[in-house]
């Protein structure tokens, strides 16, 4: 399922590195695909992307597609952060599980009072110079 | 090897946590030995002891924004200290006071050590604050898949507040009674950086800063230097001045780094559970036991958590038992009489030596107008991420 991808007509301060293990996770994502390794040794997912399970240290591993839906777990709002996030004012981030089981941190984007263990999608946020993720509310 | 002895803490000094670090432009600026170097005299000479007794230099890594590297060597030089057990430099975000302390402990615990310091200073307010910034997002976050998000170290318990309040139903006003009550202790204390009374209207009053904690919801940036002295009981004993002995000790890290890969409840703490279980386990006490706690808590939901995790409080009571003054002086279980991170303020590596001093001095009975009467078994806590590490220790004042 291809993710919808937000253009944002800004530059990340600060660039997430591809290497070795997370190259073929920002490649996808910029294409809307959001990837999770999964171990082929116990069938943990495995978020970050990396070269060892958490789980079982197993280091073989299968690429598959999340669906990108998933929980809204919780949400703050920074008003103090970095100057150069603070451009155009606070900003919200949420703590989000997928229905894959992961758990991951996102841009929110929408209301910043929405209501916690409710549904929400992912999107890709694209910058200038970068890809980041985000989620959002969607109807049950 | 020898079988491992019992420690005690035999001396103290430590600089009142505030903004007092120098600028660079500053040319009668006092540099780090300048302010650390007389509190370990002070600190030796409260011990009855002198620079040729230590073994032992734990210090603290110091901030980023430290010029001198090779810190703990470079220091051991212009301190004069000849030593046998280890001079180290010991990091691990907010937990790092506790460690040093606790590498202090195992030296003399092991026989390594007669005298062991357990010090540092931390300079955090001369700073450029976006470098601190960029600093801090490193720190407690993946550098790749969550510190670009902008997430400031108090941001995750930002999280854990908003997560609290939607699971229990408590509100962002009952939670804000931990600031409230820690002014209060902290107005007594004459090492807090902040001791002016602090009323709750006051508190919600302030701009927000990570949703739902406002500014006095969430720590000050500080500056601080501590110096604690360690030495064997038996020592202790025969010098004839007052000690207080570290009884137990435990520690967990849960294998998270701020949140885990899958879903997990983030307000649950287990590894202030687990620490404190292992370290009366070790004292050979029960919770109830304990007449007063330190708790490293950054911002008022963490002491919340931490003393619900601990099991002070039951779970979804830690903000109401602040409010009815169970954890206050006079309550039933005092926490953070000296002000806490909020109000004794927060030098966040340091955070842990500051509060291993005030239980050593409420065990020594020298705390004043903020005594805990008949404190006589204490514990502290220190943890760093979002309590993805705590460590633990139970002090005992004199026999
Ligand atoms: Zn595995």
């Amino acid at each position: 399922m291809t993710l919808p991808i937000i253009n944002i007509n800004a530059d990340l301060p600060s660039v997430p590195r591809s290497g070795h293990f997370t190259r073929q996770f920002w490649q996808a994502l910029g294409e809307g695909r959001f990837l999770l390794q999964q171990c082929t040794a116990c069938t943990a997912l495995r978020f970050p992307p990396g070269s060892i399970c958490t789980e079982c240290s197993g280091s073989e591993t299968l690429w598959i597609e999340a669906g990108g839906r998933g929980t809204l777990y919780a949400l703050t709002t920074v008003h103090a952060g970095p100057p150069a996030l603070m451009r155009d004012g606070p900003y919200t981030r949420a703590i989000v599980d997928l229905n894959e089981g992961v758990r991951l941190i996102a841009e929110w984007l929408g209301d910043p009072q929405a209501r916690f263990d409710t549904p929400v999608e992912l999107v890709v946020t694209r910058y200038a110079n970068g890809c980041l993720f985000g989620a959002r509310s969607i109807a049950a | 090897m020898n079988a491992p002895r019992k420690v005690a803490i035999v001396g103290a000094a430590a600089s009142p946590v505030g903004r007092w670090a120098p600028s660079d432009q500053d040319d009668d600026a006092l540099f780090e030995l300048d302010v650390l170097g007389p509190l370990v005299i002070a600190a030796l000479a409260e011990a009855g002891l002198d620079r040729s007794a230590v073994d032992t230099a734990a210090f603290v890594t110091p901030s980023p924004s430290t010029r001198q590297l090779g810190f703990s060597t470079y220091m051991a030089a212009r301190l004069g200290l000849r030593c046998n057990g280890s001079v180290s430099e010991v990091s691990a975000l907010g937990v790092s006071g506790g460690l040093a302390f606790d590498q202090a402990l195992a030296d003399v615990a092991l026989g390594r050590s007669e005298t062991a310091l357990a010090l540092g200073i931390s300079y955090q307010t001369n700073a450029p604050l976006p470098v601190v910034m960029e600093h801090s997002l490193r720190a407690v976050g993946d550098v790749d898949f969550q510190s670009p998000f902008g997430l400031t170290p108090i941001s995750w318990y930002a999280f854990d507040a908003a997560r609290y309040m939607h699971e229990t139903g408590i509100t962002r006003e009952q939670i804000a009674q931990i600031a409230v009550k820690s002014r209060r202790h902290a107005m007594a204390n004459e090492l807090a950086q902040f001791r002016k009374e602090l009323t709750l209207e006051e508190v919600l009053a302030q701009r927000m800063i990570v949703s739902p904690l406002g500014l006095f919801e969430v720590p000050s940036v500080a500056d601080g230097a501590i110096c604690l002295v360690l030495a064997s009981e038996e020592a202790a004993r025969a010098s004839g001045k007052p000690y207080v002995t570290v009884e137990g000790r435990g520690y967990h890290h849960e294998g998270y780094h701020q949140i885990g890969g899958k879903p997990h409840d983030m307000t649950a703490f287990p590894a202030a559970r687990q620490a404190a279980r292992a370290a009366l386990d070790t004292a050979g006490v029960s919770l109830g036991d304990i007449d007063l706690a330190e708790l490293y808590a950054p911002c008022t939901i963490t002491e919340v958590l931490v003393s619900e995790a601990i099991g002070f409080c039951a779970k979804g009571q830690g903000a109401l038992d602040a409010a009815a003054g169970v954890t206050s002086l006079g309550g039933r279980i005092p926490i953070n009489t000296s002000g806490g991170c909020l109000s004794r303020g927060h030098p966040p590596a340091l955070t842990g030596l500051y509060g291993l001093l005030e239980l050593r001095e409420q065990l020594l009975g020298r705390c004043g107008a903020r005594q805990v009467e008949g404190a006589r078994l204490a514990m502290h806590c220190c943890e760093s991420g979002n309590y993805n590490a705590a460590l633990i220790h139970v002090l005992e004042g004199p026999k």
